[in-house]
């Protein structure tokens, strides 16, 4: 199931999706070590795989930067105003 | 982490004696969540400016911060994928309502927490086993 997953993976990014080049520079031990792992590793999709969950993560944490920020500038509404708001709405037509 | 609409209206509407630094944390690090949340928080940050609760520029930005958070930080699950079994969650519990029950099921199905400020959905998710994030 994992072989099938991985190749399903390959072939969307490989043939469907247009990919870019980025190069990574290691240490020659840490490059020959990859080399003996080539195996086991499928050091393409895991590579792949990390920088987009990177990317991810960090568009988050901008994204709550960029809220915390305008947060700043907003006066404050008292404790439980979102909840009642939220709760008439769902328990209308109860 | 499963976040309900009250959690995320209170971030937004920047709501007194939460702890805020908490619930940006939980937010950078992604949670799950169900697409009705988008609604479900426009419509009360409209109601909060209709009651003048908020001014007209302060509930724009709470909308424009909520879209952000939804489209960026949320992971959304289209309620049409879970509705049969909301609704059988919700049969067994007569005070809930589908919308309390579609951030629950998500809770347990995904064995995630909840972060939710509504009391009433927090004592039956507790009562469920899900637990809770304390904001």
């Amino acid at each position: 199931m994992k072989l099938i997953y991985h190749q399903v993976y390959q072939i969307v990014y490989q043939k469907c999706l247009p990919m870019s080049v980025v190069s990574v520079k290691v240490s020659p031990k840490v490059k020959k070590e990859m080399e003996e792992l080539k195996d086991r590793v499928e050091w393409p999709t895991e590579i792949r795989k990390f920088i987009e969950s990177r990317v991810e993560q960090a568009k988050r944490e901008e994204s709550v930067g960029k809220v915390e920020r305008v947060l700043k500038t907003m006066p404050q509404v008292p404790k439980g105003t979102a909840a009642r708001l939220v709760r008439e709405s769902r328990d209308s037509g109860h | 982490m499963v976040i309900d609409s009250s959690a995320l209206v209170a971030y937004c509407l920047n709501e007194k004696e939460h702890d805020i630094a908490k619930i940006s944390e939980l937010l950078k690090a992604g949670a799950i969540s169900s697409d009705i949340i988008v609604v479900e928080s426009a419509n009360a940050i409209l109601i909060a400016s209709r009651r003048g609760l908020v001014d007209k520029e302060t509930a724009e930005k709470a909308l424009d911060l909520a879209d952000r958070l939804a489209k960026i930080n949320l992971k959304l699950i289209p309620h049409s994928e879970t509705i049969k079994d909301v609704f059988d969650l919700a049969k067994k519990e007569t005070k809930l309502t589908i919308y309390d029950a579609l951030f629950i099921f998500l809770a347990k199905k995904t064995a995630s927490y909840l972060a939710s400020v509504d009391e009433r959905q927090s004592k039956i998710a507790a009562k469920m086993g899900i637990k809770l994030v304390e904001i």
